[in-house]
C-alpha cells in the first residue's frame, strides 16, 4: 500500500509535471501581494476535475506549498509580504536586503522554508494520529486562552514603543469587529452598507496596510527627491545559497523550535500560517542571546518566520486527513477536493484510502524539492526586481494588488477597502506606529470573541472554568509569563538605552 | 517636532476610540447569551482610549525630561507639498478603482500606470523618450495581466468598453 501510493506519484510523468507546474504557479501567486495560495487552489480546482484522484490532490498540495513559500520573495525584496504568512519575514529580511545582501536573505528564506516543510511532513507521517486526538479535545475555553496568549506577543512585535504597539493591536481588533458579530450575527459598524456585513477581508487589510501605504510614501518622497528609493540596493552577490555552513548550523535550534510552533499552530483550526510566523519570530527573539539585533537584518528572524510558516502546512494537513477537520479556508478547499475524488478524510482514511495518503505525502515531499529548485534557479531573476525603479514598480504592484482584491469576491468594494487600509497604514507609518500588531489583532479578533462567547454559554457565564480546565489554564499561565518576560525585557532595554545615553 | 507628532497621533486615536466606544451603545442586544455583541467593542474602545491618553501623557512627560536628546528627523519638506502629492495619489487610486468597471481593466490600468509613474518620476529625468517607454510598458503590462488572469486562471476582471 505504501509503495503503491508512492509509485502512483513518482512513476507517473504527467503527475510529476503537474506537481512542478503547481509549485511554480503557487510561488508566483505567493509572491504577488494580494494573491494567495488559497486563491491559486480555488482557481485550479476545476483543472483537477478530470484528473485521477492522486494526481489532482498532488497538484493542489503543490500549489499550497509554493504559495506559502513564494511570499518571502516580495517580503524581502519589496518590504511587502506576499501573503499573511510572510509578515515577520519583512522584519529582518528587508534590513538584510538593504545591507546589499538580498541574495543571502532569499537563500536563507528558501532553504529554511524547505526544511520547515520537510520537518512538518515528518510530523505528519510519524505522529499525526496521536497529535490530532489531542487537538480535537480543544474546546472554546482552550481556544480563548491560546488567542490571549498569542495576543500578548503584540508586545514583542511592537519593537520600541510598547504603548504604540498595543494601540495598533487594539486597532486591528477593532477592524475585526466590523460586520456580523459571532454567535448572534448582530450587525456592528456596518453603517447600513450591505458590503460591510461580512466584514473586511484579511487580504485587503494586509495588502492595504503594507503595499498601498508604500505607494503613498513613495509619492510623498518623489516631490522632494529624497533618496528613499527601492532601487538603491542593486549591489548584490549570490554564491550558492548565500550563507555559510557555520551560519546554517547556528540556526538548527531555531529551525526546530520554529517548525514545532508552526506545526502546533497548523494543527489548531483557525490559527494558521498568518499567526505562526509572527509567533515564532517573537519567540525566537525572546529566546535569543542577542534580542537587540532582531530587526536589524539577521538571519535568525528570517529562519524563524519562514520555517514556521511552511511547517504550518504539514500541521494543517494533520487534522484534515485524520479527522476531516479543515483548519482554514485553504484546508477547506483541499477537503472539498478530497471528498470530490471519493476520498473520505477521517480516522478510517488509512485503512480505506491508504494509497492516497501516501501519494499525498510523496507529492508534498516532491513539491518542496521543486520549490527549492525553482526558487534557487529563479533567485537571480527575483533579485533583478530591485533594478526596476520604484516609480515604475509601485504602480505595477498596485495594479496587481487590485487584481488580487477584486479576485476575492469579484466586487469593487474590496478594492476601495484596499485604498482605505492603505490610507490607514500611511497615517500609522507617519506616526511611527508598528504594523505587525495590527495584522495579529485583526486575525485573532474574531476567533477570540467567538470562543469567549461560546465558552461562557457552555459554562453558564462562569469564568472559573477558564482556570479549572488544565490546557486552558496552562495557556493563560503562559500568557501571564510571556507578559511578565516581555515587560521585563522592555524595562531592561530601556534602562540600557538610558545608561548608554548618559 | 517629535512631541507634537505624538500628541497629535494620540489625540486622533482618542477621538477614533471615543467615537467607536459611543457607537457601541447603539449595537442591538439580544440577552439570550451571557455576553451580547456590544460587550467586546466597548472593551476595545475603552482600552484604546486609555492607551491613547497614556501616549499623550508619555510624550509630554518625556519631552520635559529629555529635551536635549530630541532629534529632528523632518527633512525640510513643506507640509503643503506633501499633502498635495499624497492627495493627488489618492485621487489617482480612487479614480482608477471607480472607473475600472465601466471603462475596463486594460484601458484603466494602462492610464493609471502611466499617470502614476509620471507623478512619481523624478522631475530631472522626465524626457519624452523615457515617457514613451513608460506608456509602452503600461499597455503591455496591463494587457499581459488581463490575458494571463482571465484566460489562464479563469478570474473575471472587468472588460469594460473593450468587452
Amino acid at each position: 500500500m505504501i509503495w503503491e501510493g508512492i509509485s502512483t506519484v513518482l512513476l507517473n510523468p504527467s503527475c510529476l509535471v503537474w506537481i512542478f507546474i503547481g509549485t511554480t504557479v503557487g510561488i508566483i501567486f505567493g509572491c504577488i501581494p494580494g494573491l494567495t495560495a488559497t486563491m491559486a487552489i480555488a482557481m485550479f480546482l476545476p483543472v483537477t476535475y478530470n484528473m485521477a484522484s492522486t494526481q489532482g490532490i498532488s497538484v493542489l498540495t503543490a500549489l499550497y506549498i509554493g504559495g506559502i513559500s513564494g511570499g518571502l520573495i516580495s517580503a524581502i525584496l519589496l518590504n511587502i509580504p506576499g501573503t499573511p504568512a510572510s509578515i515577520a519575514t519583512c522584519l529582518d529580511g528587508r534590513p538584510l536586503a538593504l545591507k546589499g545582501e538580498a541574495g543571502k536573505a532569499l537563500g536563507v528564506g528558501i532553504v529554511f522554508s524547505f526544511l520547515g516543510t520537510i520537518l512538518s511532513l515528518l510530523a505528519l507521517v510519524l505522529i499525526s494520529p496521536p497529535l490530532a486526538s489531542i487537538a480535537i479535545k480543544f474546546g472554546p475555553f482552550e481556544y480563548f486562552s491560546i488567542t490571549i496568549f498569542s495576543l500578548t506577543l503584540i508586545i514583542t512585535l511592537s519593537s520600541k514603543n510598547v504603548i504604540k504597539g498595543l494601540m495598533t493591536g487594539v486597532l486591528g481588533l477593532i477592524f475585526a469587529t466590523v460586520g456580523m458579530a459571532p454567535i448572534d450575527s448582530v450587525q456592528r459598524y456596518t453603517f447600513g452598507n450591505p458590503a460591510l456585513k461580512s466584514g473586511f477581508d484579511i487580504l485587503t487589510v494586509l495588502v492595504g496596510v503594507f503595499a498601498i501605504s508604500e505607494i503613498l510614501l513613495a509619492a510623498e518622497a518623489s516631490w522632494t527627491g529624497s533618496k528613499k528609493d527601492v532601487s538603491a540596493i542593486t549591489d548584490f552577490k549570490i554564491k550558492g545559497f548565500g550563507f555559510s555552513f557555520k551560519e546554517f548550523t547556528s540556526q538548527i535550534g531555531n529551525l526546530i523550535r520554529s517548525s514545532a510552533i508552526g506545526i502546533g499552530l497548523g494543527i489548531l483550526p483557525g490559527i494558521g500560517s498568518g499567526t505562526s510566523n509572527m509567533l515564532s519570530y517573537s519567540v525566537a527573539r525572546s529566546q535569543s542571546k542577542h534580542p537587540e539585533k532582531f530587526g536589524t537584518g539577521i538571519i535568525d528572524g528570517i529562519v524563524a518566520s519562514e520555517s514556521a510558516n511552511n511547517a504550518t502546512i504539514g500541521g494543517t494537513i494533520i487534522p484534515l486527513l485524520c479527522l476531516g477537520i479543515p483548519g482554514d479556508s485553504t484546508a477547506a478547499l483541499l477537503l472539498g477536493a478530497l471528498i470530490m475524488k471519493g476520498v473520505q478524510p477521517g480516522p478510517l482514511i488509512f485503512q480505506q484510502n491508504g494509497q492516497v495518503v501516501y501519494a499525498i505525502y510523496t507529492a508534498m515531499a516532491l513539491a518542496s524539492l521543486f520549490m527549492l529548485a525553482v526558487m534557487f534557479v529563479g533567485m537571480k531573476g527575483f533579485v533583478r526586481i530591485l533594478k526596476i525603479p520604484s516609480h515604475l514598480l509601485l504602480p505595477l504592484v498596485f495594479v496587481l494588488c487590485t487584481v488580487g482584491a477584486f479576485g476575492i469576491n469579484n466586487r469593487l468594494f474590496d478594492c476601495f477597502a484596499l485604498i482605505f487600509f492603505g490610507f490607514v497604514g500611511y497615517l500609522l507609518q507617519k506616526g511611527d506606529y508598528p504594523m505587525p500588531p495590527l495584522i495579529l489583532g485583526f486575525v485573532l479578533g474574531n476567533i477570540m470573541e467567538m470562543n469567549l462567547r461560546r465558552a461562557l454559554s457552555y459554562s453558564q457565564g462562569d469564568i472559573s472554568e477558564f482556570f479549572t480546565r488544565p490546557m486552558s489554564c496552562a495557556f493563560l499561565l503562559l500568557a501571564a509569563l510571556s507578559l511578565a518576560i516581555n515587560i521585563y525585557g522592555v524595562y531592561k532595554s530601556r534602562k540600557k538605552d538610558s545608561s548608554a545615553v548618559n | 517636532m517629535k512631541k507634537y507628532r505624538e500628541v497629535v497621533g494620540g489625540s486622533v486615536f482618542f477621538l477614533f476610540a471615543a467615537t467607536y466606544f459611543v457607537m457601541a451603545f447603539g449595537i442591538k442586544q439580544y440577552n439570550d447569551g451571557f455576553l451580547s455583541s456590544d460587550f467586546i467593542p466597548k472593551i476595545y474602545g475603552g482600552v484604546l482610549m486609555l492607551l491613547s491618553i497614556l501616549q499623550v501623557l508619555f510624550a509630554v512627560f518625556n519631552s520635559k525630561k529629555g529635551r536635549a536628546q530630541e532629534e529632528d528627523q523632518e527633512p525640510g519638506l513643506s507640509l503643503g507639498q506633501t499633502l498635495l502629492s499624497v492627495a493627488l495619489t489618492f485621487v489617482l487610486l480612487i479614480g482608477y478603482v471607480s472607473l475600472l468597471e465601466t471603462v475596463g481593466f486594460i484601458i484603466m490600468s494602462s492610464i493609471f500606470i502611466f499617470l502614476m509613474t509620471l507623478m512619481l518620476y523624478p522631475a530631472d529625468q522626465r524626457t519624452v523618450r523615457r515617457l514613451l517607454w513608460v506608456a509602452l510598458i503600461a499597455v503591455v503590462f496591463s494587457s499581459g495581466v488581463y490575458f494571463l488572469f482571465v484566460k489562464a486562471f479563469a478570474l473575471t476582471l472587468p472588460a469594460g468598453i473593450l468587452g
